[in-house]
Order: structure tokens, then C-alpha cells, then sequence
């Protein structure tokens, strides 16, 4: 969903405004943190990630036809790039290794660790549908994966999360 | 889904900074070719010009044009307000022309009715200051003389922009600072101070109030305005024809506006816009008066406004 501020933002950044664009990014870095780290797991792989986002949504935003669907379209090339810096270092696969949660507030820590109980492949469904409020069949053409599998993967990340705050619970 | 489980996607996330560094690392960059494609543009267009110079013909002014509008596209929201300025290109057989190109900016107002900055253009006042309000001091003098004192509203926005000067040719600006806040860049002062009203400073004692009085000052361009500067136009030697006209009663709006064109006479602020470049550029105000007539209580009453219009 995305509102008129986004769509002026949007508009007057097609006509090469990079005062507007650098406000319609800042809009919505919250939700590219979001997104990046659930497939990166680390902030410095995230912030190179959203950096060669920005530069890459301003090369070609003049391309892009819809406006309203800027979100999706910006979403989509984060993710790209998450893949790409994913497939050039060693990716985590080892709890141990993951990196300590940075000096952020408690929302932070909680959110990172929580995502931390959910595997690789469920946890951007997870963000993408809980967080960034995406359709089924919008995140199934984000990711190109089938909507069958994005549901699926959506309900085992579902139980993956429960399972963790059922762990946590249980060593209160 | 749990209720915990919701909850872990309706926080407020905190972006790192080592996030935000790199993103604002691509913010810079984004600018910086902005403001290199735009120097390329004119650069293109002044080799054009040489060119030309050396007796390529025909399309000169047509593709200066086309490299005005290139400019005034690159440069995005400015479309809508100036003018870009293109010195004409001269005619062959190594002729001296001069190239000037003006960098794009506007002059803002900020207007009385709605408290928001307006574009000045030519041959459009912007209405500033009401009669009523705090920022006008109109009074005679024991000397019979009249003096005067308005706020000034003024900003300038554009790009490649290095400071701001004003001055003006009667009377003069009257710069009422906290004392230590000071953001004129330079000027040159009066001999003697203005005897008119005051506009600004503090109302603490505790808290000192520096009172300059210049002919023409500069301002730099990231530091236009500040809350503890006040800057006046003010002036103390006006005399009427008719010593009895400012303060008669029951004037006609036509007296009202024969007060106000002999008040501020041939009073005209030049404002210079000085570019990164070395180049500037100068445009003049000129203050006035628009009657209007208003509502207040259920009655009608005339209501007088200080203009200001690009000239």
C-alpha cells in the first residue's frame, strides 16, 4: 500500500529531483533494513546491500511505468542485490557464527533474534508478508517462486517462529 | 499466529548506523552527479558557443535554447519559476561576445496572508506585512519628518549559490541581532544610525541586542535567516507635500496610496546573487502598497499591505 506522499515523492524524483529521491529512499528504509536483513543476517552485508539499492533505483527509475508500484519494484531490486552479495561470500549457515545484534534498541535484539529461529528460505516470506504487508502473489512474483510455495513456506516459517517463542519460554 | 509472535513485527525498528552511513554515502554521490551532469550541460553549451565563434553557423541560438531547456529540465523544480538568461551568441568574423549564463534561483517572499514563502516574478507584488502587525513601525518625527521600519521577508533558493547581498539606495537595513548570533557576512555600515522604529531583539534584558544599521550587506547562502535576527528596511528623512496627509482621517484609499508612493519614493533593494563560480547575478525590488478591504467584527475595514515586486 502506498501513499500519496510516496507517489509525489516518486514523481517529482522520475524528473531527476535527488533531493526528492533522497527523501522517498529515507521513506522507506526501514522497511529495505527489514527486508535485507532477513536474507543477510548482518548489517554490514545489509548496508552495502541498501546502498547499491539507492544507486541502482536511481539509475533506473526513469523505467519505471507505475508509480504506485514503486514499493514492489524497489523491494524486488533489494533483493536482487541481497542475492547477489549472498552468492559472493560464505553464507551463515552456523547460529554460532551469526553476528552479535549492533548497540540498536531492544527491538532490535528481540527482532533479529527471533528471526534468527527461522530458516534462510521462510524468513524474507515471513518479513515480506508480516512486515512489509505484501500479497501472496505479490511476494511470489518478488521472489519467483510459485504462490503454492510462498504459502508453504510462509506457514512452516509460522511454526518455526512459534517453536522459537515456545523455546523461549520454556527456558524462562 | 501468537499474540508474541505478532508483536515481533509491530515494533519500531532502529536503522544502524553503519546502514544509514552507506546510504547516505549513495545520497552524496547521487548530488554530485547531479550537480557535475548540470556543469557538463553549460560546459557543452559554451563549447558549442566556441564553435560557433570560429564560423560554424546556423543553428547557434536555436541550440542555446535547447541547452537552456536541457538546463532548466536537469534541474528539475526550478521549471516553473525564472527564467534562464542566455546572452545572445555573437555573429561571426572572431567578433568579441560576451558568455554569461545564469545559474538558476528564485527569490522567495514570505507572504502575510498565509505565512508561506511565494516566489517573487516580475510585475507580481507579493503582499508581506499587514498594517497591523508587529513587523511595521510607521511614525512622525518631532522634526515633522516621517520614518520607517518593515521587516524584510527575503530568501534566496537555487543551486551553485555562495552568499546573498542586498543593498538598498535610501534610507537603510537596520540588523537587530542577539548579541554572538550574528549572520552577516559582511557589510558596509551607515555613518549614523536610523532614527525610526525598532523590530526585533529580546524582550530579556538579561539577553544583549546588537543594532547595525548598513547600505548593503551579504549573507551567506546556507545561513539566510535566523530566529534571533531580525533585518528592517528603514528610513527617517521622508517629508510630505502635504504635512496633514499621513495623518488625516478619513483618508480615500487614493490618499493611502499617495502617502505610501511618497514614503518610499524611488526606494529600490538590489539584491545580488553571487554563484560558486565567481559569477552573479542582481535582480531589484521595489516596495509598495496594495488597499484591500476586510472583514473584521462584521464591519469593513481597509486594510493596507506592505508589497514587494521584482522589477
Amino acid at each position: 500500500m502506498q501513499n500519496y506522499k510516496t507517489e509525489e515523492l516518486v514523481r517529482q524524483a522520475k524528473r531527476q529531483d535527488a533531493d526528492a529521491f533522497t527523501e522517498l529512499m529515507q521513506l522507506h528504509m526501514k522497511d529495505m533494513y527489514r527486508v535485507a536483513y532477513s536474507i543477510l543476517m548482518n548489517d554490514e552485508d545489509v548496508a552495502d546491500a541498501v546502498q547499491e539499492t539507492i544507486l541502482t533505483c536511481w539509475e533506473k527509475l526513469s523505467g519505471l511505468r507505475q508509480i504506485r508500484y514503486f514499493k514492489t519494484w524497489m523491494t524486488r531490486i533489494l533483493i536482487n542485490h541481497c542475492y547477489n552479495i549472498l552468492r559472493k561470500s560464505a553464507p551463515l549457515t552456523d547460529l554460532e557464527e551469526w553476528e552479535e545484534p549492533t548497540a540498536c534498541d531492544r527491538y532490535n535484539v528481540e527482532w533479529k533474534e527471533a528471526l534468527s529461529g527461522v530458516s534462510e528460505k521462510y524468513r524474507i516470506v515471513v518479513v515480506l508478508f508480516y512486515n512489509e504487508g505484501y500479497r501472496i502473489s505479490e511476494i511470489s512474483n518478488m521472489l519467483g517462486r510459485p504462490p503454492s510455495t510462498i504459502r508453504t513456506q510462509l506457514a512452516r516459517g509460522r511454526e518455526q517462529l512459534a517453536k522459537y517463542y515456545q523455546d523461549e519460554e520454556g527456558s524462562m | 499466529m501468537g499474540k508474541k509472535e505478532r508483536s515481533m513485527f509491530n515494533g519500531e525498528i532502529e536503522i544502524p548506523e553503519t546502514v544509514q552511513k552507506k546510504a547516505n554515502l549513495a545520497f552524496s554521490q547521487i548530488k554530485n552527479e547531479r550537480v557535475a551532469n548540470m556543469e557538463q550541460n553549460i560546459s557543452n553549451n559554451q563549447d558549442f558557443k566556441k564553435k560557433a565563434k570560429r564560423g560554424k553557423t546556423v543553428r547557434r541560438t536555436c541550440a542555446a535554447v535547447a541547452a537552456c531547456a536541457a538546463l532548466v529540465v536537469a534541474a528539475g523544480s526550478w521549471h516553473a519559476g525564472q527564467p534562464v538568461e542566455q546572452s545572445e551568441i555573437a555573429a561571426q568574423d572572431g567578433e568579441e561576445h560576451a558568455e554569461k549564463i545564469s545559474k538558476l534561483f528564485m527569490l522567495t517572499a514570505k507572504a502575510a496572508e498565509t505565512g508561506k514563502r511565494i516566489e517573487m516574478t516580475k510585475g507580481k507584488p507579493v503582499a508581506v506585512i499587514t498594517e497591523d502587525a508587529d513587523s511595521w513601525v510607521l511614525g512622525g518625527n518631532e522634526d515633522g519628518t516621517w520614518s520607517y521600519c518593515f521587516n524584510l521577508p527575503f530568501q534566496c533558493e537555487g543551486e551553485n549559490i555562495d552568499s546573498v547581498s542586498y543593498s538598498i539606495n535610501r534610507g537603510a537595513f537596520q540588523v537587530v541581532e542577539l548579541e554572538g548570533t550574528s549572520i552577516i557576512a559582511s557589510g558596509k555600515e551607515t555613518a549614523e544610525p536610523v532614527n525610526s522604529g525598532l523590530i526585533g531583539g529580546s524582550d530579556y534584558e538579561a539577553i544583549p541586542t546588537t543594532i547595525n544599521y548598513y547600505t548593503e550587506y551579504t549573507l551567506d547562502y546556507d545561513r539566510q535567516e535566523s530566529d534571533a535576527t531580525w533585518i528592517n528596511m528603514v528610513r527617517d528623512d521622508i517629508k510630505f507635500s502635504d504635512p496633514d496627509l499621513p495623518q488625516s482621517e478619513n483618508r480615500s484609499d487614493e490618499d493611502v496610496k499617495k502617502v505610501f508612493d511618497e514614503l518610499f519614493g524611488d526606494v529600490m533593494i538590489t539584491c545580488t546573487v553571487h554563484f560558486t563560480d565567481g559569477t552573479s547575478e542582481t535582480i531589484e525590488i521595489e516596495p509598495g502598497v496594495v488597499i484591500t478591504t476586510a472583514m473584521k467584527n462584521g464591519e469593513e475595514y481597509r486594510d493596507v499591505a506592505l508589497t514587494f515586486e521584482r522589477k
